[in-house]
């Protein structure tokens, strides 16, 4: 069905445009990976991502040291007074109650109580009498040497504190307050008073021993992957502990003082700003530049050249000419003639995108840079689909060289329509989601409703989402122009 | 036979513009003339003739196929030489000339070397850079390769020089010793009337008449013109049962018609005079149009 004789014209007559063509666009993709390879694109996201993702986790570090710190010296000061008064009343118990052993007083327990409770305040002598019953019957039972009597009176209080607090607390809370007790009460049975200064001290030194263990495995990967290892941590946690408890002391605020410590640099800037920041960190550059700028409109644009330049030249620009008699003279049905043009043209452009693709894929080999974002898969299916749709826009250009007998018209409809495609998608590019808010221009998005280059959608083919109805629709397209072109060009009245 | 037959075929592009109920036949082994002015409609008619466009009304066959429908499978009788001189975008006239004979799968190259022999053609030449008289020669041993049995030819001759037009004109006799059947068209009268068995004129997208060469060659009455010595024989002479169809008296001329089987007599008559001169006024192609074509404005044909 097709003609070989108008074959060889065809190849013969376009070789030189098609080799161009195809040489520039390869040429002009291995650039483009080139450039996006080795000059490392990554490099410029890497440091966004230094300067503001860093900035970020130092400043949530900072915040939730400082928040946990406030928590545990919020318990150490509810744990202190009690503590110490009953640290008081065991001691002196113990006191009265061993001054009557010693005496041999035959109920020393009883007497030891009735002079607790006759010492303390009448609200409290009831409380008293309680204290110095349980620490009696425990001591009775535990018969503490002198060496170990500190860390018994620091057992019974701690158990006697925990006790108290009731039934709906965690156990991570009752371990919190057993631990800042038996610090507070150690620390108070040597000094007989503790100083604020000295409480927040046992705070933060709690702080700082708590906090990266309480940190989870996940978060943990995350602070790892950005530089921040426990030591890094550890050290952060304790500035932050001084410099909050240092602010606080002088006067300030507690929410004013965190939030200077834990400034960030993008918490310093308008949320706008701050947004349009984050799009550039997350942006992918190579998926912007190799799919969107190369493979829908610098790699367009060259073999929709030839498309136009082709298509004519293959129908409309011999009739025109009136070359078409030749062929038409002989015994070559015009059917023939089409077809073998149909073939000729979708061939070329396929062979041209093939080198392409395999020019890439050299490209992309040569680069060898694993930070590269666009592997020989992407390139594989996004030449595919460059392919398809130059195939569309083929049709189109195939169906005016068909339907006109001369060539200012062919060219002039089909180019344009091409053009004006091609046109459309670098407007609507400069509003479309690919290009970071901050010099996005939204209403130009309009534009990509008028180009038929829109179906071809590069963002969802990197993203591993191929969308099939879109391909579907460009070569029913495509071949619905070729059929109308092929069996007009057999009807009509050819001016030869 | 007829190989070409055109019945009644119309095509109006409107304005007046087109061919109207054009009608004739080339019979096999004839050379068959189509003569007009440029738009007269010739280039439409052949167009209509190699089917590159369909006619409004009427048939056209080449050898009882549709010239139209089966167009296709007429080209194998039909070698063809457009008016329109555009070569497909190859490197030389050789690439071309290769080219067509792949379309044709041509394996003999016997009357394609020989037509190159005889028009001293060098092929090597970019199309795009020969001469007009290259390219039409060019064309027409594209035209002429494949040794068709029909040739249509538009205005072969445009671009050659007058020698060459000559080699051409005896290239065509060739062909019709050959037995080809020649259809070949042009705006020159005495290209035609030396060529063609028979000759259509075309004005305005009407057929005016179709001459019969040798009709014309060969006319029933011949004419003369002749002028006397002096008055008295110019005056005896207009007493002679003569058909005058002019007098000049005050040049002493006459034009007479003879019928051809009177000549002898007439000149037996003409020697008793004192003659000054006499010649023969040749009845030719474009006179026979010319005098159809009065004829037809005088009595009123609509053309």
């Amino acid at each position: 069905m097709i003609s070989f004789p108008l074959l060889k014209q065809s190849i013969k007559a376009n070789k030189n445009i098609w080799f161009i063509i195809t040489v520039a666009s390869s040429l002009m993709l291995m650039t483009i990976v080139f450039v996006t390879g080795n000059l490392n694109v990554g490099e410029l996201r890497d440091s966004f991502s230094d300067t503001f993702v860093k900035s970020e986790i130092e400043s949530e570090i900072r915040k939730n040291s400082i928040n946990a710190y406030i928590e545990v010296n919020d318990t150490v000061n509810t744990i202190y007074p009690q503590a110490s008064n009953l640290y008081d009343l065991s001691s002196a118990t113990l006191f009265v109650y061993s001054a009557y052993v010693d005496a041999l007083h035959p109920t020393p327990k009883e007497a030891a109580i009735a002079e607790i409770q006759s010492q303390s305040t009448p609200e409290l002598a009831e409380f008293a009498a309680g204290v110095a019953s349980a620490i009696i019957d425990r001591y009775e039972v535990e018969l503490p040497s002198s060496e170990t009597l500190l860390d018994f009176k620091v057992q019974f209080v701690t158990d006697t504190i925990v006790a108290n607090i009731g039934q709906d607390i965690d156990e991570n809370t009752i371990a919190l307050i057993q631990a800042l007790s038996t610090q507070i009460i150690e620390l108070y049975a040597d000094t007989n008073s503790l100083t604020t200064v000295q409480l927040q001290t046992i705070s933060s030194t709690f702080t700082k021993e708590l906090f990266v263990s309480k940190i989870d495995a996940e978060t943990m990967i995350l602070f790892e992957e950005n530089d921040f290892d426990i030591d890094r941590i550890n050290s952060l946690v304790s500035s932050s502990l001084i410099q909050y408890i240092a602010l606080t002391n002088s006067g300030v605020e507690s929410d004013d003082a965190i939030s200077q410590i834990s400034v960030s640099i993008l918490s310093q800037m308008p949320s706008e700003v701050t947004d349009s920041l984050s799009e550039i960190i997350d942006l992918n550059i190579d998926h912007l530049v190799v799919g969107t700028i190369f493979y829908k409109i610098a790699g367009l644009l060259l073999p929709l050249v030839y498309v136009i330049v082709t298509a004519n030249s293959l129908l409309a620009g011999q009739v025109d000419s009136g070359s078409m008699a030749y062929v038409l003279s002989t015994p070559t049905k015009r059917k023939v003639v089409t077809l073998t043009q149909i073939s000729f043209l979708v061939m070329s452009l396929f062979v041209m995108y093939l080198i392409i693709l395999l020019s890439g894929i050299i490209a992309i080999q040569l680069v060898n840079n694993p930070n590269l974002m666009i592997t020989v898969s992407d390139i594989t299916i996004l030449t595919i689909g460059a392919f398809i749709t130059m195939f569309s826009i083929a049709g189109i250009n195939f169906l005016t060289s068909a339907w006109f007998d001369k060539s200012k018209n062919a060219t002039g409809l089909g180019g344009g329509i091409s053009i004006f495609f091609l046109v459309s998608t670098i407007l609507g590019l400069l509003g479309s989601e690919v290009i970071p808010t901050a010099i996005r221009i939204d209403s130009l998005n309009f534009f990509n409703y008028f180009s038929l280059i829109t179906l071809y959608d590069v963002i969802s083919v990197l993203e591993g989402n191929i969308n099939y109805l879109n391909f579907a629709i460009l070569i029913f397209i495509g071949s619905l122009c070729f059929a109308i072109g092929h069996l007009k060009f057999n009807k009509k009245d050819l001016p030869l | 036979m007829n190989d070409i037959e055109v019945r009644r075929v119309t095509k109006d592009y409107g304005y007046k513009r087109g061919i109207f109920d054009i009608e004739f036949v080339v019979k096999q082994g004839e050379i068959f003339g189509f003569i007009g002015t440029n738009g007269s409609g010739k280039s439409t008619t052949i167009r209509h003739m190699m089917g590159f466009s369909k006619p409004d009304h009427g048939t056209i066959s080449i050898r009882n196929l549709d010239a139209t429908t089966q167009a296709t499978d007429t080209k194998k009788w039909i070698g063809y030489v457009p008016g329109e001189i555009a070569f497909p975008e190859l490197e030389s006239g050789e690439a071309f000339i290769e080219s067509q004979a792949d379309f044709w799968r041509l394996k003999n190259f016997e009357l394609t070397n020989r037509l190159i022999e005889i028009f001293q053609i060098d092929l090597r030449a970019n199309p795009k850079k020969m001469s007009k008289g290259m390219k039409q020669k060019t064309a027409i041993i594209a035209g002429f390769m494949n040794d068709s049995d029909i040739l249509i030819l538009d205005e072969p001759t445009t671009g050659l020089d007058p020698l060459m037009r000559v080699k051409f004109l005896q290239v065509l006799e060739e062909e019709k010793a050959k037995g080809k059947t020649i259809f070949i068209s042009s705006h020159l009268f005495e290209e035609l009337e030396h060529l063609c068995d028979r000759v259509a004129l075309i004005r305005d997208g009407h057929i005016v008449s179709i001459a019969n060469i040798n009709e014309i060659k060969h006319p029933q009455e011949r004419e003369f013109k002749i002028e006397f010595m002096n008055a008295d024989n110019y005056q005896r002479f207009l007493e002679e049962p003569f058909h005058f169809d002019r007098i000049r008296p005050d040049q002493n001329q006459v034009f007479i018609s003879v019928d051809r089987l009177d000549i002898h007599q007439f000149i037996v008559k003409l020697s008793t005079y004192d003659v000054k001169f006499f010649i023969e006024i040749k009845y030719n192609l474009e006179r026979f149009f010319k005098d159809t074509f009065n004829y037809q404005e005088r009595v009123g044909i609509e053309l």
